[in-house]
């Protein structure tokens, strides 16, 4: 109980010193990168992160991958208050970055371009080193799926790799394979949960949890009826097979019967509790702010360790992810009004 | 012991005399300004002031020059006159053409860590590097990451060397031939290196001649620069410029004083009416109270509207502090110690008030400097007592003592209640002022329970009878339990709770619990009070034991251990008192989450 008090206190003290809107409205009328890296590194609480860097010079992609980092930290600072438990946490945020890295891995191998290869090694987070299942200094030295199988020995990635390597590289399912990686992840969460019993928290976790699956799927149904005119049957190949507020047959119903527009209309009726209030933009905003919304309520809600790292996890990426909005919005020159409509929180 | 009354104020202007309005502003130190962002909104179409700040471009630059010609610039120096940008870039590029340097602030900042690097570097000799045909140098600072990742090219064709490092990046030099340099650059690319030029020669003698004319640009820029850097404050409405922001009412006129040669208007009025902007709190108290601000302002300041309690907070530490540290010795010691250092900070103010305070209680006590006898004979004669007027140290003195700690603590509450409730009832929340534990319903019940309890074992008095009991005890409780549905009928909202009844019941029990638990322990947390008296007293005794027993080293164990005591205790009592206020009384009658007045000054701006 203590070190759930802990942390929780720590991590509302985090959330506390978050970007407030005249911040974000300042950041968005900067004009550029590094501009918007000077008012962050001078102004704001990621002095810290950026502490030492040098915002003429620094490149765009750098100072993203800084603020990244900075969840990164952030949730170590907060697991030290945590159990160990909350240390799986971390696990499973790595696991993102892992699957990442290994998409990547085997879109060289299949293309063999040298460009991928290189951004293979720019983008690994040798700061998580550490929570990695498997050594990545390795990734950058693969060119066959032996070799990646190699280094994914004894992970839980190698028996899904080993499904996909194929003679004919060219027939490979990439959609497929990332699919299947990303049930890996949550698999790996809700085993690191062990939600069997039906509690308060339980249940808020598994809410949590469930509800980001779900919006994938929400949003990919979305997108496929809205801009392919895809078939359910097509539809059904992207679905996570994991519901929250939907049942399974409301959901296939969905897929079967009804048009973008209808599926947006229950998204908004069955999520009313975090929709209220919301302007539709894009569906990806959408989404997003239903998330946001959710992981604030359960952040301001819920003492539990688990629910706390987990909201405060998804409130801090929104941050980065808003950051990171606006550092390409001004890199490419798009209107301060088209960035604020991005901006979620 | 009040918050000084404020004014928004909004002087505007139009576009060529904005700098000489933030100026006057900044100047004035009258103006707690209010960002511009927090101005602008959809409805008046405002913005913020887009225009770049050229100056720090160009100190940056004369800063990048400064550093590779390992200058130092002069930062006192005032300018001797105004220059143009034509004038000023016309003079960095006939610089960096007699230097052969690029020192532009847009590409190329150049900090101490790399005149450091670079200072390395040049024992290789830049000269050698660029005479140099078939070998290719980059020299820069590689991420610290990046740096890592190096290792992983191991077919490249690239030596590198380690020259400088900070927690963020590594600067190091790499060769390459010229047959790979396309490669080896777009590999250093991708890993965020951030490239410098390697300069061409050594020019420090060319610079006697630029001297002053350097130093004067820079001394210019500077002082642009920190006009600039007020922008942020700058809100454009319909064409106009506007410095907003809140000035104390009685110094209203003195500011409109200072923009009468400035074509603009000003706008006055009441911060009730701009109820999006935080009106600001500063606080004005008398020369007693005037050092727990410090306190207050470790809380949180009162919000404007709200009313200041550290005329309050004051009267109640320096009391609880004064008993709990009571000797007439160390409370002078204390209070010539706060006298002596008030001007270094305001905590000895307050070690001053506590000093006085400590004295009164100590002169009562009896007790100097732990000499327990010495005040006696004018104790017998002030007040007639056959000893002293009240010996800590007594056996029939310690229940009393604690009782009445305990007392005082009621009576605190009861006042911190009484507090509560006006300014519920000033902030029209009705439901708390009437229904909640520190409202009516929390007074009536309290007191009820204190009066039963004097009446019953002072007075001798029974009157706990069924209409005592229903008065004060039992519609207190139902008050408690249905505050929620209660509040929101006198507020005119929809009663039902939002929770359903079933839900709110359940939840209002435990709360209700938890309210009568910590009356409880709310009063016996004042217990420490009485505690602290007896502990100052037993330490020392120890004292005073020490001193007969050393003999003729007691005069050093006297003084020691005085100090002893007075470190400790001091603290120790202090924290108490503190927790007490904070704990025990604040959370009943004040919510803080006021800002902080801070009018903007000179110094500030640069």
């Amino acid at each position: 109980m203590s070190s759930e008090l802990a942390m929780s206190t720590k991590a509302r003290a985090m959330f506390g010193s978050r970007l407030q809107a005249n911040e974000y409205e300042t950041l968005i009328q900067k004009k550029s990168v590094p501009e918007v890296a000077s008012y962050l590194k001078n102004e704001t609480y990621f002095s810290k992160t950026l502490d030492g860097i040098n915002e003429k010079a620094i490149h765009r992609e750098q100072l993203e991958s800084l603020l990244r980092m900075d969840i990164f930290h952030r949730l170590e600072k907060l697991e030290r208050y945590g159990g160990e438990n909350d240390r799986g946490f971390i696990y499973a945020f790595v696991m993102r970055s892992e699957i990442r890295m290994i998409l990547a891995c085997v879109r060289y191998i299949v293309t063999n371009d040298e460009e991928i290869r290189s951004g293979i090694i720019s983008d690994l987070p040798m700061f998580a080193q550490k929570y990695f299942s498997f050594d990545i200094k390795r990734l950058p030295e693969v060119t066959s799926f032996s070799e990646l199988l190699d280094v994914l020995k004894g992970t839980a990635y190698e028996r899904i790799i080993f499904k996909y390597q194929s003679e004919r590289l060219e027939e490979i399912d990439y959609i497929a394979l990332e699919h299947d990686l990303e049930l890996e992840l949550y698999k790996d969460t809700i085993q690191l949960l062990d939600l069997t019993k039906k509690n308060e928290v339980n249940v808020a976790l598994d809410q949590l949890i469930m509800s980001k699956a779900e919006l994938i799927n929400l949003s990919a149904i979305y997108r496929l009826k809205k801009y392919f005119k895809e078939s359910s049957l097509t539809i059904e190949k992207f679905m996570l097979p994991y519901t929250c507020f939907f049942k399974k047959h409301e959901l296939d119903d969905m897929i079967e019967n009804c048009d973008a527009d209808e599926v947006l209309e229950r998204v908004a009726k069955k999520y009313h509790r975090y929709t209220h209030d919301l302007r539709f933009t894009s569906i990806e905003q959408y989404v997003q702010m239903i998330q946001f919304n959710m992981g604030h309520h359960m952040f301001e809600y819920y003492q539990d360790s688990h629910v706390v790292f987990l909201s405060y996890l998804l409130l801090a990426e929104t941050e980065i992810q808003n950051l990171i909005n606006i550092i390409e919005g001004i890199r490419y020159q798009i209107a301060p009004d088209r960035i604020r409509a991005l901006l979620v929180y | 012991m009040a918050i000084v009354k404020m004014k928004y104020v909004s002087v505007a202007t139009d576009e060529s005399h904005i700098d000489e309005m933030v100026l006057d502003g900044v100047h004035s130190g009258l103006l707690h300004a209010v960002h511009a962002a927090d101005i602008i909104n959809e409805d008046n179409g405002g913005h913020l002031i887009n225009d770049e700040n050229p100056y720090s471009g160009y100190l940056q630059t004369l800063q990048n020059f400064a550093h590779s010609v390992n200058y130092t610039l002069d930062p006192e120096r005032a300018p001797k006159k105004h220059y143009t940008n034509e004038e000023m870039d016309a003079f960095i590029d006939e610089l960096d053409e007699t230097f052969g340097l690029e020192t532009d602030a847009n590409t190329v900042l150049l900090t101490p860590d790399d005149e450091q690097a670079l200072g390395a570097l040049s024992e290789c000799g830049f000269e050698r590097m660029h005479a140099c045909q078939y070998l290719n140098f980059g020299f820069g600072r590689l991420p610290r990451e990046s740096y890592k990742k190096l290792s992983m090219y191991k077919d490249e064709i690239f030596v590198h060397h380690h020259v400088h490092e900070t927690p963020q990046y590594v600067w190091m030099l790499y060769v390459t031939s010229d047959s790979y340099v396309d490669k080896v650059r777009k590999i250093f690319k991708d890993l965020y290196f951030e490239p410098i030029d390697i300069p061409m020669i050594d020019v420090k003698k060319q610079l006697e001649h630029y001297k002053d004319q350097i130093d004067d640009i820079y001394a210019f820029c500077n002082e642009e620069n920190s006009v600039h850097e007020l922008y942020p404050y700058i809100a454009e409405i319909n064409e106009k410029y506007l410095l907003s922001g809140f000035v104390k009412a009685d110094e209203v006129d003195h500011y409109k004083a200072i923009f009468k040669d400035l074509p603009s208007t000003i706008e006055v009025k009441d911060p009730s009416e701009v109820p999006d902007l935080e009106c600001p709190t500063l606080l004005k108290n008398n020369w007693f109270a005037k050092p727990f601000e410090m306190f207050l302002g470790m809380y949180g300041v009162p919000k404007y509207t709200d009313f200041d309690p550290t005329g309050f907070m004051a009267f109640t530490y320096c009391l609880l502090f004064g008993i709990m540290f009571g000797d007439l010795g160390q409370g002078l010691v204390l209070f010539i110690l706060g006298l002596v250092f008030e001007k270094k900070g305001q905590i000895f103010g307050i070690i001053n008030r506590c000093g006085i305070t400590s004295m009164i209680f100590g002169f009562l006590f009896g007790s100097v400097f732990g000499y327990e006898e010495l005040l006696n004979p004018i104790h017998q004669s002030l007040f007639g007592v056959r000893e002293k007027l009240f010996d800590v140290m007594a056996q029939s003195s310690t229940m009393l003592l604690l009782i009445g700690a305990v007392a005082i603590g009621a009576v605190l509450i009861l006042t911190t209640q009484c507090m509560n409730i006006v300014n519920r009832f000033k902030h029209h929340q009705l439901g708390d002022a009437i229904f909640s534990q520190n409202g009516i319903a929390g007074l009536v019940f309290y007191g009820g329970i204190v009066f039963a309890i004097v009446a019953t074992m002072l007075l001798g008095w029974n009157v706990l009878n069924p209409v005592y009991l229903g008065i004060f005890i039992v519609l207190p409780v139902i008050s408690f339990v249905m505050k929620e549905p209660l509040s929101n009928a006198v507020e005119h909202k929809t009663v039902k709770p939002e929770e359903g009844w079933g839900g709110y019941i359940a939840q209002s029990i435990f709360e209700l619990i938890d309210v009568l638990l910590t009356f409880v322990t709310n009063s016996m947390s004042y217990l420490r009070v009485g505690g602290f008296v007896l502990s100052h007293a037993g330490m020392m005794l120890v004292v005073m034991t020490l001193v007969e027993m050393t003999g003729k080293a007691g005069v050093a164990v006297l003084i020691f251990g005085n100090i002893f005591v007075m470190v400790l205790e001091g603290l120790i009592v202090g924290i108490q008192t503190l927790r007490l206020e904070y704990y025990e009384m604040f959370s009943r009658y004040y919510d803080a989450g006021g800002v902080q007045f801070n009018a903007l000054s000179a110094k500030v701006a640069e």
